[in-house]
C-alpha cells in the first residue's frame, strides 16, 4: 500500500451479497474475500447525492466465481449479464450506505452587482440546463445595486458544487457581476446556535 | 430561515476578509514504530505516515471544494521524536524519513522532532537535542520544538542553556538562508500536547493515535467588524469579538468534523488562535490598531491584546465541542504585516513584545535578532520567557532567528508565509554568568494544588 500515497488508507474486507449470490450460484463452496479499494470521487460529478469515497470494487470474486462456476449467470458468454447484476448489487448494497451525507445537497447562490436587464432569466437558465432546482429567491435593489439571494437544491444536478460556480463565474463575468454559489451547511453552522 | 444579512455576511467575510481554515492538522502517533534498528525504525515510521497521511491533501482539497472555504495548509504532527528514536538512536534517518513522507504526501510541515525535556534530559534525550541543527538543516519540512519547563516541574536551566547554543548552531548551519532553520524550531514553556501550528506542533503522549486538530484564522474578519464600532465602549468591542471569534471558529469545528471522518480519525481540537498571515487585512496588529491604539507597540497595546484574547477565547469555546491547542492571540513579527511595520519603524521592541507574550497565547515568536547576538543572551530570552510561563501556568514559545551575516537595520526574509523580518535590536547587559550557573529552577509554589 504504501507505494500507492494516493489510495485510501481503508480496506474493508466484506462478505457481501455479491458473494452470496455466487456461493449459492456455486456448486463450489467458495469463499469470496472482496477486496474494494475505496477511490476519491472520480466521476462522480454525475451522481451528486454520491458520497466521496465511493467504492470502486476491484476485486477478485470474478476470478474466483468464473473459474469455479457452473452456474449460467458467471459464464464468460454472460459476462455482461453478470457485470449488470453485480453493479445493481454493488449499488444497493454499497453505494447508499456508504453515503453519509455529512454537507446538505442544498446551496446558496449569492448575485451581487449592478442592476441591469436580464440577470435573473440568465442564471436561471443557466442552473435549468444544470438541472438545478430553485426553491427560494430573495432579491432587492439598493441604490442601483442588484442583490439576489437564490436557496437551490443540487440533489439531482448534473454537476457538483465546484462546477457550478465555474460555470457561474463564467456567467457573473459575461454579465459583469458577481455569483458566488455556497453550500448551505457552512451557514447554517456559523449563525445558528 | 437564514436571513440575507447572515448570508451576506458570510460571503463578504469568505470573498474580502481573509476567513480561512488556517491548517488541518493530522497527528498520528508512532510509538508502534519503534524498533532497535535505526532504518527499520524510520521504514516503520515511512510506512505508517504514508498509509495514514497520504489522503490529506485530497479530502483538504475535497471539503474546500465543497464548503467554498479555503484551507490553506495541510500538516501532521507526530510523537516526539526524542522517544520515538531513543532505542535505536537513529534521529537523523528518522528525520529524513519523516521528510521524504512529508514531502510524498504534499503537507507543508510535520511538526514532531520534539523533545520535553521540562524537568530533565535523559542521555537518549542530550543526543537528541545534538541532533537538532543538522536535522533541521537537511530537511526542509521537519519542524522541531522542545519544552524546557513547566509550572508544575520549573525551568530546566540546563535545557536552556543547550537550546541558546543549539538556536546558535542551527543558524549557522543554515545561513545560507537566512538561517531560516530557526524558523522551524520553538523552545516551549508549558506546551501543548495537541498545537495543529507549526512549529510547535506534535502529537503529545496520551492524546491517540491520529487525530485531527484544526486551527481557523480570520484576523480580517475581527478587524472588519470592529471598524462599525469606532466610538463604542470597551464591553461593546469584546462583545464582538466574541460574537465573531463564535462564527470563525464554528468554521473549524465544521471542516473538523467532516475532515476527521474523511480521514478515518478522531475529531481532537479547534485551535481558536487568531492566526495572521503577511497578507494585507489578515493582521492581528491591525486589530489592536482598530481598537484605538495608533500603532502596535505604543503604550496600551498589552491592555488591547488582553481584551482580544479573551474575547476571543470566549466566543471560541461556545463554538466548538473541543477547544485547545494554544487557543488566544498570535504574535509572530514576520507573520503579520502590522507587526512588520512597527518592528521597522522602532515603535515595536522586544521589551514590549515580552509585555504582551503575558497576556496572550504564544510568546517571542519569529523574531530576527543580529546574527553576532551569543548564545548567553538567547538562552536568557528564553528564560526570561518562560519564568512568565511558569509563574502564570500559561503556554508561552520562543522562536527566535540569530540571523548569520545581517544585524539591526537588515531584514530576513523567509518567503511563504513565514514572512519578512526586521532585525529587532537586544539589551546590550551580560546575562552568561546566570546562564552559566545551570540547574533547575525550582517550581512555584502556587504549582502545588493538591
Amino acid at each position: 500500500m504504501s507505494k500507492d500515497a494516493k489510495r485510501q488508507s481503508y480496506l474493508p474486507i466484506a462478505l457481501n451479497l455479491e458473494t452470496v449470490v455466487c456461493i449459492a450460484a456455486s456448486p463450489h463452496l467458495i469463499v469470496c474475500v472482496r477486496i474494494a479499494a475505496l477511490s476519491k470521487r472520480t466521476n462522480l460529478s454525475k451522481d451528486a447525492k454520491r458520497q466521496s469515497d465511493f467504492p470502486v470494487a476491484l476485486n477478485l470474486e470474478p476470478v474466483l466465481c468464473y473459474h469455479g462456476f457452473a452456474a449460467p449467470i458467471a459464464r464468460n458468454d454472460n459476462l455482461i449479464l453478470f457485470a449488470i447484476i453485480r453493479a445493481v448489487l454493488l449499488y444497493f448494497v454499497v453505494g447508499n450506505g456508504a453515503g453519509r451525507k455529512e454537507t446538505s445537497m442544498k446551496a446558496i447562490v449569492t448575485v451581487i452587482g449592478k442592476d441591469q436587464t436580464g440577470i435573473i432569466a440568465r442564471i436561471s437558465a443557466c442552473l435549468y440546463n444544470e438541472n438545478v432546482n430553485i426553491e427560494d429567491i430573495n432579491q432587492t435593489i439598493m441604490q442601483n445595486n442588484f442583490t439576489m439571494i437564490m436557496f437551490v437544491d443540487l440533489s439531482k444536478a448534473k454537476n457538483g458544487i465546484e462546477v457550478m460556480q465555474e460555470k457561474l463565474d463564467k456567467l457573473g463575468k459575461e454579465i459583469g457581476i458577481s455569483i458566488r454559489i455556497q453550500n448551505e451547511t457552512i451557514f447554517q453552522a456559523m449563525h445558528r446556535i | 430561515m437564514l436571513n440575507n444579512n447572515e448570508i451576506l455576511e458570510t460571503i463578504n467575510m469568505l470573498d474580502n476578509q481573509n476567513l480561512d481554515v488556517r491548517t488541518i492538522t493530522m497527528a498520528v502517533s508512532l510509538f508502534d514504530c519503534i524498533c532497535e534498528d535505526a532504518q527499520k525504525t524510520a521504514n516503520k515510521i515511512y510506512d505508517k505516515l504514508m498509509n495514514r497521511c497520504s489522503n490529506i491533501v485530497n479530502v483538504g482539497h475535497e471539503i474546500s471544494g465543497e464548503l467554498g472555504v479555503p484551507i490553506v495548509n495541510k500538516r501532521i504532527a507526530v510523537s516526539p521524536i526524542s522517544l520515538i528514536g531513543s532505542a535505536s538512536g537513529g534521529y537523523l534517518q528518522i528525520a529524513k524519513a519523516l521528510d521524504k513522507a512529508a514531502n510524498e504526501i504534499g503537507v507543508d510541515f510535520i511538526g514532531g522532532y520534539s523533545a520535553l525535556i521540562q524537568k530533565g534530559a535523559s542521555l537518549c534525550e542530550k543526543k537528541f537535542l545534538e541532533t537538532i541543527p543538522e536535522a533541521l538543516s537537511i530537511t526542509k519540512k521537519v519542524c522541531s520544538s522542545v519544552n524546557v519547563a513547566s509550572t508544575k516541574s520549573g525551568i530546566n536551566m540546563d535545557g536552556v542553556k543547550i537550546m541558546g547554543e543549539k538556536i546558535k548552531e542551527t543558524a549557522r548551519l543554515t545561513a545560507e538562508n537566512d538561517s531560516i532553520g530557526c524558523a522551524k524550531l520553538v523552545i516551549f514553556a508549558n506546551a501543548v500536547d495537541d498545537n495543529p501550528f507549526m512549529a510547535g506542533a506534535f502529537n503529545g503522549i496520551g492524546e491517540g493515535d491520529c487525530i485531527i486538530n484544526v486551527g481557523v484564522s480570520g484576523p480580517g474578519v475581527v478587524e472588519n467588524a470592529l471598524k462599525k464600532l469606532r466610538g463604542a465602549d470597551i464591553a461593546a468591542v469584546a462583545e464582538t469579538i466574541k460574537k465573531t471569534a463564535f462564527k470563525i471558529t464554528r468554521l473549524g469545528q465544521l471542516v473538523a468534523e467532516l475532515a476527521a471522518k474523511r480521514l478515518n480519525c478522531s475529531f481532537g481540537i479547534v485551535d481558536l488562535s487568531l492566526a495572521p498571515t503577511p497578507n494585507i487585512g489578515d493582521s492581528v496588529a491591525h486589530i489592536i490598531e482598530e481598537m484605538g491604539v495608533s500603532i502596535v507597540g505604543a503604550h496600551g497595546t498589552t491592555a488591547c491584546l488582553a481584551i482580544l484574547n479573551d474575547a476571543v477565547k470566549k466566543g471560541g469555546v461556545m463554538a466548538s465541542s473541543h477547544v485547545g491547542g494554544l487557543s488566544g492571540a498570535f504574535i509572530p513579527v514576520s507573520e503579520d504585516i502590522g507587526m512588520i511595520e512597527a518592528a521597522r519603524s522602532g515603535h515595536l521592541t522586544i521589551d514590549k513584545l515580552e509585555a504582551m507574550t503575558s497576556v496572550c497565547s504564544v510568546g517571542l515568536d519569529m523574531i530576527a535578532i543580529s546574527g553576532d547576538a551569543p548564545a548567553s543572551i538567547i538562552s536568557a530570552i528564553i528564560a526570561d520567557e518562560c519564568a512568565i510561563g511558569v509563574i502564570n501556568n500559561k503556554t508561552t514559545a520562543v522562536r527566535i532567528i540569530p540571523v548569520v551575516g545581517k544585524t539591526v537595520g537588515q531584514e530576513a526574509n523567509f518567503g511563504g508565509l513565514l514572512g519578512t523580518a526586521p532585525i529587532m535590536p537586544i539589551r546590550k547587559g551580560d546575562p552568561s554568568a546566570f546562564i552559566a550557573r545551570g540547574g533547575r529552577a525550582p517550581a512555584p509554589i502556587h504549582s502545588n494544588r493538591n
